[in-house]
C-alpha cells in the first residue's frame, strides 16, 4: 500500500505541481464564453489579446437564459445541482483563500470549534500560491467569510439530521476601486454547515495556468437534499480494502454530499473485523493476520466521516455468505456454527465460491452473535445497522442432518415452505439479540431484498422495523425480471421503506471479465456507465410501472439510494476508478433528483456531462483530497466545451463503429459526386 | 524461521492466525490449519515454489523445464555476478537484484552467478533470437547459476526467469536449488501500445509499463505519442508543433525524456517503437502552416459536426495539396530518428475521412488539376501520393535506409487497394476483427502481420461512452482469457488458411491501450494484468487454454504488485489466490 501511496503522490506532483512554473507566454491559447450555450472553448489567442484562464471563464460564463433565473441552476461549476441558485453576478475576483477572514457565527453556541475546523478545512483546499501576482494584474479583492448557524456542534449523522444550507456571496467596492467579498452560510447543523462550504469550494477555483484562485462576486443559493439516504456500498470481505483508501472514498463521497458509507464488513471469503468478544473471527477469518479491521481502524475511520457529515453502517451478513471466521465452533466446543463450509461443487451450495452458511439450529450461534452485534454497536455510533440476508441456499441446509432433523422435530416438511420457515425462525432470533445487544425496544435494521422478501413471506419482516435495500433489476421482460419488479412494486405498495441499488444501474462491479469461468463477462454485465447511474430515477420508474403508491407515500418510502462495489475484481489498486466519477453521478441523482422537462435539458445526463467532467477534474488536485477518478475524456474535452458530443445530442445514438463512420462518408462521398 | 516471523509480523503470534499452507494434491498448494504442517508457518511462496515445476513461471518457458523440489534461502543482494562485461549488462543485473532489496535476511546458500552471452551489444531486430538456458546447481550449501544465451535480450530473458524461481516473504527469499531451463519465445514481436495524445501521461507512468512489459518478457513499448487530440512530441527542428498541440506548455516529451525512457527500455530488453499516424489523426500542432508562410499543414481541424470528418472528435487530417507539408514531416522523422534508436518505426496510416479532403476547396483544387477524380479510387490515389513521399522523405532522413516499416490496417489494406503497398517493406498491424476478410488476404500477399484485432486486444473497451451514452464502441470489455486465447493460427484457419507456412507471416501481437478514457492514475489497472495474457500467448503459443494458466496467472499478477509495485486490475478474491485451484467452474 505504501508504495501504490507513493506513486498517487508522485502522480500528484505531475499533476497538480508542474503547471504553476511555466510562462504565459508560451501557450497559445486562450478561453471564451458563448453566453447562449454557456460553454467555455479553447481559442486561439491574438497578438494583443490579453490572456484568459480557463477557470475564469468557466466561473464567469453564465448563459443569458440562466440569467433570467429559471429558479434551478446559472452555473456550470456546481457539482450535485443546487435545488435554487438565484444572482449569479457573472463576475469573478481574484482572492487569496488564505488570507480569509472569519467573522465566526454570528449565532452563538458552544461549539465554534467544529465549525472554525471546517473553515479550516475549506482554507486547506488552496495553495497560497496568489501571493506570485505580478504587478499589473488585478488586485486581490479582500474575502471575508460568517457563519450563521443555530447549533454547530458535530454530533453522529442521523435521520433527524438536518443537511439544508443558504449559501450568499455579495461585493462591494471602495473609492480606492478594492473590492471586498462576503461570503455566508446559514444553516441549522453542522452538516448544513460543511455542505455550504463544500459548494463554496467549487465557486472558488484555482487556474492551472496562470495559479490564481478566482471567486465568483456574486451569487445566492438556497439548497437541501430530496433523498435522505445517500450512499456507496463497500465490500471488504472479497478483498480486503485498506483503511487509507476506505478513507480517500470518504472524502470523495463527502465532495458530492453523500452522507453513508453502508460496510458490507464480511462475507464468506473473509472475516477482516476484529471482535474483542469473539477474537476467534478474524484470528480464522483474516487473509493475513495483518489484512484486518482493528478497533482502532475502526474508530478512525468513524471519526474521519463523521466530520465529512458520513454515517458508517455496518453490515454483517447473515445467514447466508458467512464461512470463514466461523470454524472455530467445534474446538471451542460449540458444534458447528456454520455449515457447507467450502463445499464442492459449490455450484451446488452457494452462488460463488466459497460456500457457507449459518448452522441456524445451534443455539450457540446466536450467543456468538449477540456478542458480535455488542461489539459492533460499539465500534459504529451508527442509528442504523445492515443484517444481510440475501442469497440463502435451500439446497445447503438441506444437505446436512442435524438441520433437516431438527426441522422434522419442528414439524416442518423437508421443501421450500419448510426452508423458509426455519429461515424466519433465524430472522427472529436474530433480530431478538440485536434488540438485546443495541439495548433497544426496537433496532432500525436493513435487509438485502431476497426470497423472504417476495410475495406473501414479505409479511414475515415487519415494515416498522426493516427497511429493504433492493438489489434485483428494474428493467426486461425474462421471467426472472418480472419477479424483481413485481416485488419492488409490491414492497412499495405495501408500505415498505426501500433504499436502492438495484444491479443493473448501480452495481459497480459489472462489466469486466469473469472471474469464475471464462466469461466472456461477468454476470451483471455490460458495464454500467455514468449515464446510467445518473439516471437510475426510482420516482420515474414508479410513474412508468403504474405502482399504486401515492406521491406523498413514495417520498416518505423510498429513503434514496447507495451504488455497490462489490470486491471480488477490485482491491486497494482499482477501486477508486471504480467507484468514482459513477458514484458523484448517482450523487446528483440523490441530492437533486432532477427530473426531465423541469426546465429545458436540465434532468438529463446531456446537460450533466460536463459539470461532471469538471468536477472529476477538480477532485484530482491534492487540496481536494486527490480522488483519481476514471477518466471520463480526453483532455481535449476538457478544455473545450460541447465539442465532444454527438451531433444527435439527445437522442440515444450510440459511438458508430469506425468502419461503418468510413463506409458511411464513401457513400456520402459517391452521393456528392454522382448528384 | 519461526522467529524471524514473529519479529515481522507484529500482529503475528501463533494464537492470532490459523493459517499455513501445505502441497496437496494435484501440486497444489492450499492455506490449511497451523496443525497439519505440524505448527510450523509455511509461507505460500515458499509452498509455491516447491509444489509444482514452474508453478511460480510467466511465461511459461517452451523448451525443457526440471526444476527440483528442493528450496534453499538466499539473500540475492549477496549474489556474486560474474562476466557482466558491458555496462547494459551490469545495469540489468542491478535491475534484477533491486527487485529483491527489501529482503535482507542472510541466506543458507552463498549464490554465484555466471553469464555467457555472446553478444551483449545486440539490437532488437524481428530476427533477433531471444533464447536462453538457465542452469541452477547447489552443492554443499553453495549455488551456482548459469545463464546461456547468444544476445543480450536473451541472457536478460535467463534473469528474469531466474527472479521468478526466487520467492519471498517478510524478509526471507528462496530459491529452487536444481533448475534446467532451455527457452525461447514463439514470436519475434510482443509488445503494448500506449496513446499519450488522447490523454498525457507522465514519464513515472511510462516507466511502470515498461516494468511490466519487461517482467512478462513483453519486448515492444508501441509509443502512439501523437493523435489529433494532442502533439507532445517535442521536435526540436519544429518547435512550434508543441508549442500548439501540448494540452499545456510542461504536458510534452522532451528529447531527454524520450532518451531517458528508451534507455530504461533497453536495459529491460525493451524496444520503443515510436508511432507519428498520419495522414489522418493529426490536427492539434499543424495548425501554424500559414502564420509561417507554409500554407495549411492540416485540414478540417476541429471542425464540426465532427461526425462527418473523423470517427471521434476533434477532425483533422493532412492537407495534401501542400508540398510544404512533406517538408515538416521529414523534419519530424529527423527528430524521433534522433532519439528513437530502434530497428522499427510506425507510420500510422489508419482511418483516412475521404470526406474531409472532399469538402475542402484547396484539397479539391489540387486534384483537380491533376486529374485526379473525386472518386473513391481518386482519393485512394492522392493517399498512396502521401504514403510514397512519406515513405521517401523517411528513407532521406534515415541516411538513405528504410528501417522495419509498420503499417495499421485501413481502407489501403483491404484486398482491392492492397496493391498500393510493398510486403518487402511493410509490417502490417491488423486492427480489424479477427472474423475480418483482411487478415487472410494479408499472409497470402506476403504481408507480415503483427496482431491489434480490436475484438479481443483494445484495452479501453467495454466502459461508459465517452462521446454520447451507453457503452463505448468496442464494448464489452476484453477478460484476460479472451486475450490469452488470441491465437492468430485459430483465425487463419477458419479462413480457410492451413498452411503453417502462411501462418509464419504473423510476427506477433500487441495489446492496444487507447487513452480517451485513460489517465495516469488508471491506465496500469486496464493494461495489467491483461497484457500478461498476451506474454504467454506470443512467448509460450500454449496448446493448453486459460482454464490451466490460471492459477499461474493469478499468482504472477500477486508479485507484481508485492515485488514490483504494479498494481494491476484486481483478479479475484484473495481467498482465491491463497486457495489455489477452488474458484472455478467444474464445468470447465
Amino acid at each position: 500500500m505504501s508504495a501504490l501511496h507513493l506513486n498517487f503522490t508522485l502522480w500528484l506532483l505531475c499533476l497538480g505541481g508542474v503547471l504553476y512554473n511555466l510562462v504565459v507566454g508560451e501557450y497559445p491559447y486562450t478561453w471564451s464564453c458563448n453566453s447562449t450555450a454557456a460553454a467555455c472553448t479553447r481559442q486561439l489567442k491574438a497578438a494583443e489579446e490579453s490572456f484568459t484562464p480557463h477557470t475564469k471563464c468557466k466561473l464567469e460564463c453564465v448563459s443569458t437564459s440562466d440569467q433570467q433565473d429559471k429558479g434551478f441552476f446559472s452555473t456550470r461549476v456546481l457539482w450535485p445541482r443546487p435545488k435554487h441558485v438565484s444572482g449569479n453576478s457573472g463576475k469573478t475576483a481574484v482572492v487569496n483563500v488564505a488570507d480569509l477572514a472569519y467573522n465566526g457565527n454570528t449565532i452563538n453556541n458552544i461549539a465554534a470549534d467544529d465549525l472554525e475546523q471546517l473553515v479550516e478545512n475549506f482554507k486547506s483546499k488552496y495553495s497560497d500560491s496568489n501571493s506570485k501576482t505580478e504587478s499589473g494584474d488585478a488586485v486581490e479583492a479582500e474575502l471575508n467569510f460568517t457563519f450563521e448557524v443555530n447549533n454547530g456542534t458535530l454530533v453522529d449523522f442521523t435521520d433527524s439530521s438536518d443537511e439544508s444550507y443558504e449559501l450568499t456571496i455579495t461585493s462591494s467596492t471602495n473609492e480606492d476601486g478594492e473590492v471586498s467579498i462576503d461570503a455566508r452560510v446559514k444553516a441549522s447543523s453542522y452538516f448544513g454547515a460543511r455542505h455550504g462550504l463544500e459548494t463554496l469550494s467549487q465557486l472558488a477555483l484555482t487556474d492551472p495556468v496562470d495559479g490564481k484562485t478566482y471567486m465568483v462576486t456574486g451569487i445566492k443559493i438556497e439548497d437541501s437534499p430530496y433523498y435522505l439516504w445517500r450512499g456507496l456500498s463497500v465490500d471488504t470481505s472479497r478483498n480486503f480494502i485498506s483503511p487509507p483508501v476506505i478513507k480517500n472514498i470518504l472524502t470523495g463521497l463527502a465532495a458530492a454530499k453523500m452522507n453513508t458509507l453502508h460496510w458490507h464488513l464480511t462475507d464468506s471469503h473473509s472475516f477482516p473485523y476484529v471482535s474483542s468478544r469473539v477474537p476467534e473471527m478474524s484470528q480464522y477469518g483474516a487473509y493475513l493476520p495483518n489484512k484486518i479491521y482493528s478497533a482502532d481502524d475502526i474508530a478512525d475511520i468513524v471519526q474521519y466521516a463523521k466530520k465529512l457529515g458520513i454515517r458508517v453502517v455496518p453490515e454483517l451478513d447473515a445467514p447466508a455468505h458467512v464461512g470463514y471466521g466461523w470454524q472455530w465452533g467445534p474446538s471451542a466446543g460449540k458444534g458447528n456454527l456454520v455449515v457447507c463450509l467450502g463445499k464442492e461443487p459449490w455450484t451446488e451450495y452457494c452462488l460463488e465460491p466459497p460456500c457457507g452458511q449459518m448452522n441456524v439450529v445451534n443455539d450457540d450461534l446466536y450467543l456468538t452473535l449477540k456478542k458480535l452485534y455488542t461489539d459492533l454497536k460499539e465500534s459504529f455510533p451508527s442509528d442504523w445497522f445492515h443484517m444481510g440476508g440475501d442469497e440463502v441456499n435451500f439446497n445447503c441446509w438441506k444437505s446436512e442432518e442435524t438441520i433437516t432433523d431438527f426441522m422434522k422435530t419442528k414439524g416442518w416438511k423437508i421443501n421450500d415452505e419448510g426452508f423458509m420457515k426455519l429461515w424466519d425462525y433465524y430472522q427472529t432470533k436474530a433480530y431478538g439479540q440485536l434488540k438485546e445487544a443495541r439495548e433497544e425496544e426496537s433496532s432500525k435494521a436493513i435487509l438485502w431484498s431476497s426470497r423472504m422478501t417476495e410475495g406473501d413471506d414479505l409479511s414475515l419482516l415487519s415494515k416498522d422495523d426493516y427497511v429493504i435495500q433492493f438489489w434485483g433489476t428494474t428493467v426486461g421482460d425474462s421471467e426472472e425480471a418480472k419477479k424483481h419488479k413485481k416485488q419492488l412494486k409490491e414492497m412499495l405498495e405495501k408500505g415498505y421503506r426501500v433504499i436502492m441499488s438495484n444491479h443493473n444501474e448501480l452495481y459497480l462491479d459489472c462489466g469486466f471479465g469473469a472471474w469464475v469461468g471464462a466469461g466472456p463477462n461477468n454476470w451483471c454485465s455490460p458495464f454500467k456507465s455514468w449515464h446510467q447511474v445518473y439516471m437510475s430515477d426510482i420516482r420515474q420508474w414508479i410513474e412508468d410501472e403504474k405502482v399504486d403508491i401515492t406521491e406523498t407515500k413514495a417520498k416518505q418510502q423510498v429513503l434514496g439510494g447507495e451504488t455497490a462495489i462489490w470486491t471480488e475484481q477490485t482491491s486497494d489498486s482499482d477501486i477508486i476508478y471504480k467507484v468514482f466519477p459513477r458514484t458523484w453521478a448517482y450523487a446528483e441523482r440523490l441530492w437533486t433528483n432532477p427530473s426531465k422537462g423541469e426546465s429545458g435539458d436540465l434532468g438529463s445526463w446531456e446537460e450533466a456531462e460536463e459539470r461532471l467532467t469538471h468536477f472529476a477534474s477538480l477532485m484530482k488536485e491534492e487540496g481536494r483530497g486527490a480522488v483519481l477518478s476514471n477518466t471520463m475524456k480526453p483532455e481535449y474535452c476538457l478544455q473545450n466545451d460541447g465539442k465532444c458530443v454527438l451531433e444527435s445530442n439527445g437522442s440515444y445514438i450510440k459511438l458508430l463503429h469506425p468502419e461503418l463512420i468510413l463506409v458511411v462518408s464513401v457513400f456520402h462521398l459517391f452521393s456528392l459526386y454522382y448528384s | 524461521m519461526l522467529v524471524l516471523l514473529l519479529a515481522c509480523f507484529p500482529a503475528l503470534i501463533q494464537a492470532d492466525f490459523a493459517w499455513s499452507y501445505k502441497c496437496g494434491e494435484d501440486s497444489v498448494c492450499q492455506r490449511v490449519p497451523l496443525a497439519e504442517t505440524n505448527g510450523e508457518y509455511i509461507p505460500l511462496p515458499k509452498c509455491r515454489l516447491a509444489c509444482k515445476a514452474g508453478g511460480t513461471l510467466w511465461p511459461f518457458p517452451t523448451g525443457e523445464v526440471r526444476i527440483g523440489s528442493n528450496v534453499v534461502s538466499v539473500n540475492v543482494g549477496d549474489f556474486a555476478v560474474e562476466a557482466a562485461r558491458t555496462t547494459r549488462l551490469q545495469e540489468a543485473v542491478a535491475v534484477f537484484k533491486n527487485h529483491f532489496k527489501s529482503f535482507t535476511a542472510a541466506g543458507e546458500a552463498q549464490v554465484k552467478v555466471q553469464f555467457q552471452i555472446s553478444d551483449e551489444t545486440s539490437d532488437l531486430s524481428l530476427k533477433s533470437d531471444e533464447s536462453y538456458r538457465l542452469w541452477i546447481q547447489t552443492h554443499n550449501g553453495n549455488s551456482i547459476v548459469v545463464i546461456t544465451a547468444l544476445t543480450f535480450q536473451g541472457g536478460r530473458h535467463g534473469l528474469e526467469t531466474l527472479s521468478q524461481l526466487i520467492q519471498c516473504e517478510d524478509q526471507s527469499c528462496y530459491m529452487a536449488a536444481d533448475v534446467l531451463i532451455s527457452d525461447a519465445p514463439k514470436y519475434p514481436w510482443r509488445g503494448v501500445l500506449l496513446d499519450t495524445s488522447r490523454n498525457y501521461f507522465s514519464v513515472e507512468t511510462i516507466k511502470k509499463v515498461i516494468d511490466g512489459l519487461s517482467a512478462s518478457k513483453l519486448n515492444t513499448f508501441h509509443w502512439h505519442i501523437t493523435d489529433t487530440h494532442s502533439f507532445p512530441f517535442y521536435s526540436k527542428r519544429r518547435p512550434r508543433m508543441t508549442e500548439w498541440g501540448a494540452y499545456s506548455p510542461e504536458q510534452i516529451y522532451t528529447e531527454e525524456d524520450i532518451k531517458d525512457i528508451v534507455h530504461y527500455a533497453d536495459v529491460r530488453g525493451v524496444r520503443v517503437l515510436p508511432e507519428l499516424d498520419a495522414p489522418a489523426h493529426s490536427g492539434n500542432g499543424y495548425q501554424w502552416g500559414e502564420e509561417e508562410g507554409l500554407g495549411k499543414l492540416a485540414v478540417c481541424v476541429n471542425r464540426d459536426p465532427w461526425e462527418k470528418y473523423c470517427v471521434e472528435p476533434p477532425c483533422g487530417q493532412m492537407n495534401l495539396a501542400n508540398p510544404n507539408l512533406y517538408d515538416v514531416v521529414e523534419d519530424i522523422y529527423r527528430d524521433m530518428l534522433d532519439t528513437f534508436t530502434g530497428s522499427a518505426f510506425h507510420i500510422g496510416g489508419d482511418e483516412v475521412n475521404f470526406n474531409c479532403w472532399n469538402t475542402t476547396k484547396e484539397v479539391t483544387d489540387y486534384m483537380d488539376g491533376k486529374n485526379i477524380p473525386r472518386t473513391e479510387e481518386g482519393f485512394m490515389e492522392l493517399w498512396n501520393e502521401y504514403q510514397e513521399e512519406a515513405l521517401a522523405r523517411f528513407k532521406k532522413a534515415n541516411g538513405g535506409k528504410l528501417k522495419d516499416m509498420i503499417l495499421w490496417t485501413s481502407h489501403m489494406t483491404e484486398p482491392e487497394f492492397l496493391h498500393y503497398l510493398d510486403p518487402s517493406i511493410y509490417t502490417v498491424q491488423y486492427w480489424e476483427s479477427s472474423t475480418n476478410k483482411q487478415l487472410p488476404n494479408l499472409v497470402k500477399q506476403g504481408f507480415q502481420v503483427i496482431m491489434s484485432n480490436y475484438d479481443d486486444l483494445y484495452l479501453d473497451c467495454g466502459f461508459g461512452a465517452w462521446v454520447g451514452e451507453g457503452n463505448n464502441w468496442c464494448s464489452p470489455y476484453k477478460g484476460w482469457q479472451k486475450i490469452y486465447m488470441n491465437d492468430p493460427k485459430k483465425y487463419l484457419a477458419a479462413q480457410g488458411v492451413t498452411d503453417p507456412a502462411l501462418w509464419a507471416k504473423i510476427v506477433g501481437g500487441e495489446t492496444a491501450m487507447w487513452t480517451e478514457q485513460a489517465g495516469d492514475q488508471n491506465a496500469m489497472t486496464k493494461i495489467f494484468p491483461r497484457s500478461y495474457a498476451l506474454a504467454e500467448r506470443y512467448w509460450s503459443d500454449p496448446t493448453t487454454g486459460w482454464f490451466e494458466a490460471e492459477p499461474r496467472l493469478v499468482y504472477f499478477n500477486s508479485i507484481m504488485e508485492k515485488q514490483r509495485g504494479i498494481y494491476g486490475n484486481t483478479l479475484k478474491p484473495e481467498w482465491c489466490v491463497q486457495s489455489q485451484g477452488i474458484c472455478k467452474l467444474n464445468k470447465f
